[in-house]
Formats: structure tokens, C-alpha cells, sequence
């Protein structure tokens, strides 16, 4: 394979994809450098293993990797077995305030309730909702059944709204 | 609350704030500079020389071809066949020398040792130096099967490529026809080749969450990254009881009976959401004390330092139900701090404070 070629087509992928899987990254774990970090491990894995990629959906490829290396960041730095703060490193008490400041209170409000959540919840939300990828792309990311996918997602929906009503991560910053 | 409604507000939500949290025209930039000049720096990706084995079955048959049909014309019988005589006798041993190169190049093998939990079909393992990926190499079956647990990936490497202090990274590829190829990087592990030999390995864990590298020898010229960590583990009795207890008492390979009897039967039982393992988790602490998250996993910090709880205990076991994996978060009754103790499922242990907010 042409290293030119596989260079363009990294470049290419990141002027169309950047902000998509930085912010993607950024609600898995709630830090702007660090996504930043992994954004940039991302397109440097694409290029390493361009030749692995065989399908058309770039999108949902890059996005795999993205998830894969984030679970590798996590595990690396926390290799605890308890989570000490629930997987992302979102405090809720404590928004990031460069990237939450530009946040209506609605949406706000969502951000901290999605810091809530378990993980599988969080994970399908974030695909489906926010990134809006399909179903069948959501199962393929996460490496799950698309029913475990819907069964998720509408439990996730459920446990979201519950903590939005709660509002408990408003009262805990008074 | 009140703006969440309606279904609707919330997928409008979803939408905006997808669009709100992006990087600035600067840091798009300086990222993309930083790839770009990474990827100027990573040598051209040597050549996979046991993946396509499409084309290595199709070698070999030609190659068993010419060999059944080229032999015969270079011994005495093929002669005979051909009805030559023995003119030229040193054609004989030139052409020998065709069959049997004589171009020796210096390689090193390194054996990667299947020990996780599931079959995989492919392997490709990646060679760091001073930081930088210096040669990737894949590995499969050569019939496509995937590799079984206890079966083996071998990879050989030139002495250029694997020399020094080098580090190692196993991905496991899963071949998903038309939508690319899952990746499960492992941890990296680093060793300084100095012999001649081969190098083997075992990929540990369970793919999709934890894998990892360890030495099958004990060499001491192999350090895993991880165990650099592992310093003052110790846990006093004056700093936690039940911490203490623990560290003295469980370990891994312990069955479920004898968890049981040293640490009772109040526990909370689950699955793990990062690997699908089944855990248990002890709550030490007052009789009122109630757990706050649905996630089973996460330690409870805050009431280890009210005085609810006086530790916290996470076992994970294994598909055969030995223990395979645990911590204790305890509040450290001499500085008031809060530790974790841990025992990973390759045997490294550590101490760590928690920072508490």
C-alpha cells in the first residue's frame, strides 16, 4: 500500500470525522486533553493498521478503534478492579468548565445526568442517540447483540430520565 | 427535569449538545500536525508474511510442483528419464545449491502462547523502540481457523528489527466481512533482547476488555510495565483490620466455599460491565449502610471516609469459579487516607492512594 496514498486518505478521514470522535471520546471520559490525546492515537492507529480496514463504514471503524483505546487508557491507569469514580473520569460535581460553559442548562443538565449512568447505558446512548449511528452499527461498535443494544438503550433511556428528575448532581454542588 | 418532558426535547438535546463540545480551528490544526508528523516518522509497515495465506497455500503447491517435477531431472534417475549422460557432473551439485539456499539471514521467533479465553483467528503484534512502531507482523492459521486456547502465534523477526530495549503489543483482529476488523490492543510489555533465542509469551485476559503480555520464562531481562507499580504493599493491622486480613488471607485460586468462610456470606453479587466476569463485593461497615450506584463496581469513597463503611472488598472469579482477580478500598486509620490494595489475575499486586474528592 502506497504510504502517500494511506497518509491522504488519514488526512481525508480527519478533516470529515475530527470533532465527531473528539467529542465522542470527550463524553466517554469527560477530559478535553485527554480526548485530544486519544483523538490523535486514533487516526495514528488507522494509519498503522490501515491495511485491517476492509469494510465502507470508516466511521463506525474509526469509532471502534476510538472506544478500544479509550477502555485501553482506563485500563491502564486504573487497573484497580473498583472504580474509584465511575468509568468515564466525569466528576458531576465538577463540570469541565471550557467545554460544559458553551452548554445551554438543558444541556448541561443531560451531560451530568449521562455522568450518572453505568457504563452499558452511557456507551449505547452516546452511539445512538448522540452520534446517531444505526443500530446494527451501534452492535458492531460495542461488540454486542443488536438486541443487547435495544435492551439498553431502553432501560438507559429510562435510568437517564430518572436521573435527570433526581437532579441530585445540582444539589451535591450547592 | 422539566425541559426532559418530552421524548422529543430530549433528542433535540441529544442533537445540540453534539454539536456544542468540538475543538477550536487551532487545535484541530495542532492534532493533525501532531499525526501528520507521526506518521512521517513511523518507518514504512514491513511486509505481513503469514497473512495471506491465500497466497502462501498457493506457493507451496507450486512450489511441491516443481520440486516433484524438477527433481527427477536432477538426479541420476531423471537423467535417465531424459536419456543424458553424465557430461557435467558439476551441474548436479550447482543446481543442489538452487533447492537449498545457502543465503542464511539472522532471525529471531517470538512465540505468542493463546491464553485467554477464547479462540482467536488472528494476531498481529506490533514492535516499539524508543517509542516508535518499528515493525508490525500478523499472524494466522494458515487454513484460516482461529487459534485455539493453548495453541500458539509465531512471528519471526530480523535482528535489526527485534534488538535492544523493544516493547510489545498483541491486537487481536477479528476478521467482521464488510465492516472491518474489531482491534483489542493489549498491554504493552518491554524487554531487552540480548540472545539469539526464542522469546516466549502467553496473551492473557479476555478479549474486548483486559488483555495483556507476560514472559512464560522467568527472565529477568523482561519487565512488565505494570509491575514497576508494586512497592510498599503491605497493609497493617493498625492501618485497617479488615484490610489486613485480606492481604494476609485471600488469593488467587481460591474457591467460592473458602471466600466464603474467611470473608462470610453477606455479599453482593453481579456481572462485571467491563468483561462480563461474575463478582462479588463485601461491604464492611455498619448495618444501615446502603450501597449508591447501580454499577456494583464502583467503590464507595465517600463512605469509607464518613466512617460508613470500613472497606470495601471486589472479588472476580474466573469461568471455573477460582478467584481470579481482587481489591480491598480501605480508609487507612493512621493518615486518614483513602487506599486500594489489588491482586490482578496475572499475579502483580500494588498499593494506591485514592484521591478523594
Amino acid at each position: 500500500m502506497d504510504q502517500h496514498y494511506r497518509k491522504e486518505q488519514i488526512g481525508e478521514w480527519y478533516n470529515a470525522y475530527n470533532n465527531d470522535i473528539y467529542n465522542y471520546i470527550y463524553f466517554l471520559i469527560g477530559d478535553h486533553e485527554l480526548a485530544k490525546d486519544v483523538l490523535q492515537d486514533t487516526f495514528l492507529r488507522a494509519y498503522s493498521n490501515f491495511e485491517s480496514f476492509q469494510g465502507d463504514n470508516v466511521r463506525g471503524w474509526l469509532f471502534r478503534i476510538a472506544r478500544n483505546l479509550t477502555i485501553d487508557y482506563i485500563r491502564k491507569k486504573k487497573p484497580l478492579l473498583f472504580l474509584v469514580d465511575s468509568f468515564p473520569i466525569i466528576h458531576a460535581t465538577e463540570p469541565n468548565p471550557e467545554q460544559i460553559a458553551m452548554l445551554n442548562e438543558a444541556e448541561q443538565e443531560l451531560y451530568m445526568g449521562l455522568s450518572k449512568l453505568k457504563r452499558a447505558y452511557r456507551d449505547v446512548i452516546i452511539l445512538r442517540k448522540i452520534k446517531e449511528f444505526s443500530i446494527s452499527e451501534t452492535a458492531d461498535i460495542l461488540g454486542w447483540t443488536e438486541n443487547k443494544v435495544k435492551v439498553n438503550l431502553f432501560r438507559g433511556i429510562k435510568a437517564l430520565r430518572k436521573e435527570l428528575e433526581k437532579g441530585a448532581y445540582r444539589h451535591e454542588t450547592v | 427535569m422539566k425541559q426532559f418532558d418530552q421524548l422529543d426535547e430530549l433528542n433535540q438535546t441529544f442533537v445540540s449538545i453534539n454539536h456544542k463540545v468540538k475543538l477550536t480551528e487551532i487545535e484541530k490544526n495542532e492534532v493533525f500536525g501532531e499525526i501528520k508528523k507521526r506518521m512521517n516518522d513511523m518507518p514504512p509497515k514491513p511486509t505481513k508474511n503469514t497473512v495471506q495465506w491465500k497466497y502462501l497455500l498457493a506457493s507451496v503447491a507450486v512450489t511441491l510442483l516443481l520440486v516433484v517435477t524438477v527433481i527427477p531431472i536432477l538426479t541420476n534417475s531423471g537423467k535417465d528419464f531424459l536419456g543424458i549422460n553424465d557430461q557435467n557432473p558439476s551441474n548436479s551439485s550447482s543446481d543442489s545449491n538452487l533447492v537449498v539456499s545457502d543465503a542464511k539471514e539472522e532471525y529471531l521467533v517470538v512465540k505468542i502462547i493463546n491464553n485467554t479465553d477464547v479462540d482467536i483467528p488472528q494476531l498481529e503484534l506490533n514492535v516499539y523502540q524508543n517509542g516508535e512502531l518499528k515493525a508490525t507482523q500478523g499472524s494466522m492459521n494458515a487454513d484460516g481457523s482461529p487459534v485455539e486456547i493453548g495453541d500458539y502465534f509465531e512471528f519471526t523477526f530480523t535482528k535489526e528489527e527485534l534488538t535492544g530495549v523493544t516493547s510489545l503489543e498483541a491486537v487481536i483482529i477479528d476478521p467482521i466481512p464488510n465492516k472491518g476488523r474489531a482491534l483489542f490492543s493489549s498491554e504493552m510489555i518491554t524487554l531487552t533482547v540480548t540472545e539469539d533465542k526464542e522469546y516466549v509469551f502467553e496473551i492473557n485476559g479476555s478479549p474486548k476488555s483486559n488483555v495483556y503480555l507476560q514472559s512464560v520464562e522467568p527472565d529477568i531481562s523482561i519487565e512488565s510495565n505494570k509491575k514497576k507499580e508494586t512497592i510498599n504493599t503491605t497493609i497493617h493491622k493498625k492501618e485497617n483490620e479488615i484490610a489486613a486480613m485480606v492481604q494476609e488471607n485471600v488469593t488467587l485460586g481460591l474457591r467460592k466455599e473458602q471466600v466464603e468462610s474467611l470473608l462470610g456470606k453477606n455479599y453482593h453479587e453481579g456481572i462485571s460491565n467491563m468483561d462480563g466476569r461474575e463478582y462479588w463485593r463485601y461491604d464492611f461497615g455498619n448495618k444501615d449502610y446502603q450501597y449508591p450506584n447501580d454499577d456494583g463496581e464502583i467503590g464507595d469513597t465517600k463512605a469509607l471516609m464518613n466512617g460508613e463503611l470500613q472497606a470495601q472488598v471486589l472479588l472476580y472469579w474466573d469461568k471455573e469459579e477460582n478467584l481470579n482477580a481482587f481489591s480491598v478500598l480501605f480508609q487507612n486509620q493512621k493518615d486518614g487516607k483513602v487506599y486500594i490494595y489489588y491482586v490482578l489475575s496475572d499475579k502483580s499486586s500494588g498499593k494506591s492512594e485514592i484521591q478523594v474528592e
